[in-house]
């Protein structure tokens, strides 16, 4: 009888607990619904990005969650079609993978729910209304231009991450602005893959193959601090200048520090404000445009300050 | 799952007073896992109109159907006192090998899909084969293919995703018959099977017999080690068609798919009423272990509960669920 009774305690327990989840619902069950899915939660940058969305949506009084698939693909495909059950009004999508994403972008079109892509495009872009990304080919032509102003030549490492398309625009980007610079030599081009560890030891090698590194290009902050860490460990930090794109937290530190040379500041705030503004037009029967570019800016030390400095811009 | 109460072993007519009899049976030893299915059924019916909407039970039978395909295959290995952590990595080399061969080398999908199937097959039987020829425990054997298996499905991919659109593939998980989806009408079709030979056939008897225990069954002139062998080889049979399924379905062969897959197809045959130390379990009990995983999951997202919250929640329900099972158990003897 007594054992009855605590089974019958802890199941009032569970109900407790999800009625109110329920009641958080209920509540607020009055106007637009959205959701969105980003490729991790634990990246700051799309934290920051949901921080805008949230704030955007929730001033339309409407409002949106947030999905973390944590780089599992066909977890993010799940958790998406989940959503669609539910009956949102439209979907925020940052892709885990730009090309296995299609299920869900099907899924999406089948319900007639709008697809707004931020930050990393998709492979099938026909499944979506708008793509809202940076302005990546401008993010390394604006480091580019930086670089000839400051240095008559030299030797250039470049640090890319060949399977991410707003990385490749941005390399791209500073390679254009490189053509027209016959002083200057790409003497290594290594892939890091867009993180620290992969960095690190990647332009070790290259600091071992050559003796005259001046300038490092990393095809985002994590990849140019890898760049830093080696170049510091090897005491060679003073003669080399380093460009990055993203502009987050730490890579504004650095360049206060004069570590780092400039980074193309990334707006993750823009994006969201921007995806959301989209988002509602596009409900409202506007026609929007498939692909819009966020504006990005190149900080350096004698701007730094103007940016906040412990979150993104 | 009609047919364990309406079809009667000795041949001896059904009666109502029988087939009552059975009904009060199963629902005793399966308490805990159809409690739970029918609990969170109905929590998520009152916390969602959206739950109940055929759509959406549709989507939830489709999201089980990859991970029942592994627990269903897990029972086996789990009856015999064994595990089989290679499931998840066996998966995601099937699954790209098969979208690899279709897209690479340009292969006809019937061909592609057997090369996948007895790469399953066989990557099952070395784990068999290891595993019954000698007294390392299971755990370990599968602990290292799975690593293997891994290497091997990121060295054939490159680490990439390997894209597959090619209709007469992808139809294979994207297709439906009338309402269901293809997926779930494999999951349905292979329990059928499975629970035929587990209850028919003399393998499943010798299957059951092993767990219990192995010195008995050989003395018994049961061959314990073809056994074993046989169960392992099928978990690679079924985790490959799984994995065929799997790339299909999202057009793509994803060489990182089916992490921790292992270890959701354990908790759905534990959840069933399954015994680790072997012997114990039944394929129905799985069926409903993988469809409270599938709600639970499917009504966590519904509910909108945080993603990080939504681990804690799944670990406390299995962990209450097995707690409430085992205590039901011991009050019963």
């Amino acid at each position: 009888m007594k054992k009855r009774f605590i089974l019958l305690i802890s199941l009032l327990a569970i109900v407790t607990c999800f009625s109110e989840a329920m009641g958080r619902k209920e509540n607020n069950n009055e106007g637009l619904f959205f959701a969105a899915s980003y490729m991790t939660l634990n990246n700051p940058f799309f934290v920051a990005l949901h921080q805008s969305i949230e704030d955007a949506v929730e001033t339309h009084g409407d409002r949106v969650v947030a999905l973390n698939p944590d780089y599992d693909q066909i977890l993010q495909i799940t958790q998406i079609e989940d959503m669609i059950s539910l009956g949102i009004d439209g979907l925020f999508l940052n892709p885990v993978d730009w090309k296995g994403i299609r299920p869900a972008l099907e899924a999406a079109n089948k319900a007639d729910i709008p697809v707004f892509v931020v930050d990393a495009p998709v492979y099938d872009d026909k499944l979506v209304v708008s793509t809202i990304v940076s302005d990546n080919h401008e993010a390394g032509k604006l480091a580019g231009l930086d670089l000839v102003t400051r240095l008559d030549g030299g030797n250039i490492v470049i640090l890319d991450h060949p399977t991410n398309k707003p990385s490749i625009n941005r390399i791209l980007g500073f390679l254009e602005i490189l053509q027209s610079h016959p002083e200057f030599t790409v003497v290594s081009r290594l892939s890091a893959f867009g993180t620290l560890e992969e960095a690190l030891p990647q332009m070790e090698n290259a600091l071992q193959a050559h003796n005259k590194i001046d300038v490092v290009f990393g095809s985002n902050d994590p990849t140019s601090l890898g760049a830093i860490a080696a170049l510091v460990g090897a005491k060679r930090m003073s003669k080399t200048l380093v460009y990055s794109v993203d502009g987050s937290p730490e890579g504004k530190e650095m360049i206060k520090s004069g570590l780092m040379t400039g980074s193309s500041a990334q707006s993750p705030r823009e994006i969201g404000r921007i995806a959301v503004e989209l988002m509602y037009k596009h409900l409202e029967g506007e026609i929007v445009p498939a692909t819009q570019f966020v504006p990005v800016t190149l900080i350096t030390q004698d701007n730094v300050d103007e940016f906040p400095a412990d979150e993104w811009q | 799952m009609t047919y364990n109460f309406l079809i009667d072993d000795g041949g001896t007519p059904l009666t109502i007073k029988k087939i009552s009899r059975r009904i009060l049976n199963a629902a005793r030893y399966y308490t805990v896992p159809l409690g739970a299915l029918i609990f969170f059924c109905v929590i998520m019916t009152i916390a969602s109109p959206n739950f109940l909407k055929i759509d959406n039970l549709l989507n939830i039978l489709r999201q089980v159907s990859i991970n029942g395909m592994l627990a269903l295959a897990m029972t086996f290995v789990i009856l015999t006192g064994g595990i089989d952590l290679s499931v998840g990595a066996l998966l995601a080399f099937t699954g790209t090998l098969a979208a690899g061969i279709i897209s690479k080398n340009n292969f006809p999908v019937p061909l592609a899909i057997i090369i996948a199937l007895s790469a399953g097959t066989l990557v099952g039987a070395i784990n068999g084969i290891i595993i019954s020829t000698s007294k390392i425990a299971p755990f370990i054997v599968t602990l290292a293919t799975m690593n293997v298996i891994r290497g091997l499905a990121y060295i054939y991919t490159g680490g990439l995703p390997i894209r597959v659109v090619m209709p007469s593939f992808n139809v294979i998980g994207q297709g439906y018959i009338g309402p269901i989806p293809n997926p779930v009408l494999y999951f349905l079709i292979l329990y059928i099977i499975l629970d035929f030979m587990l209850k028919r056939t003399s393998f499943g008897r010798h299957v059951y017999s092993i767990g219990d225990s192995p010195d008995a069954s050989w003395f018994a002139g049961i061959n314990v080690n073809r056994t074993k062998f046989f169960v392992y080889t099928l978990t690679g049979f079924i985790t490959a068609i799984a994995g065929i399924v799997l790339s299909s379905r999202m057009y793509s062969g994803q060489p990182t798919a089916g992490q921790g897959y292992e270890l959701d197809a354990v908790a759905a045959c534990v959840l069933g009423g399954a015994s680790m130390s072997g012997g114990t379990g039944r394929l129905t009990g799985t069926l409903y272990g993988a469809l409270v995983i599938g709600v639970l999951n499917n009504g966590l997202n519904i509910l909108n509960i945080n993603s990080f919250w939504q681990l804690i929640a799944k670990g406390l329900v299995i962990l209450l669920a097995l707690y409430l099972d085992d205590w039901k158990k011991r009050s019963m003897e």
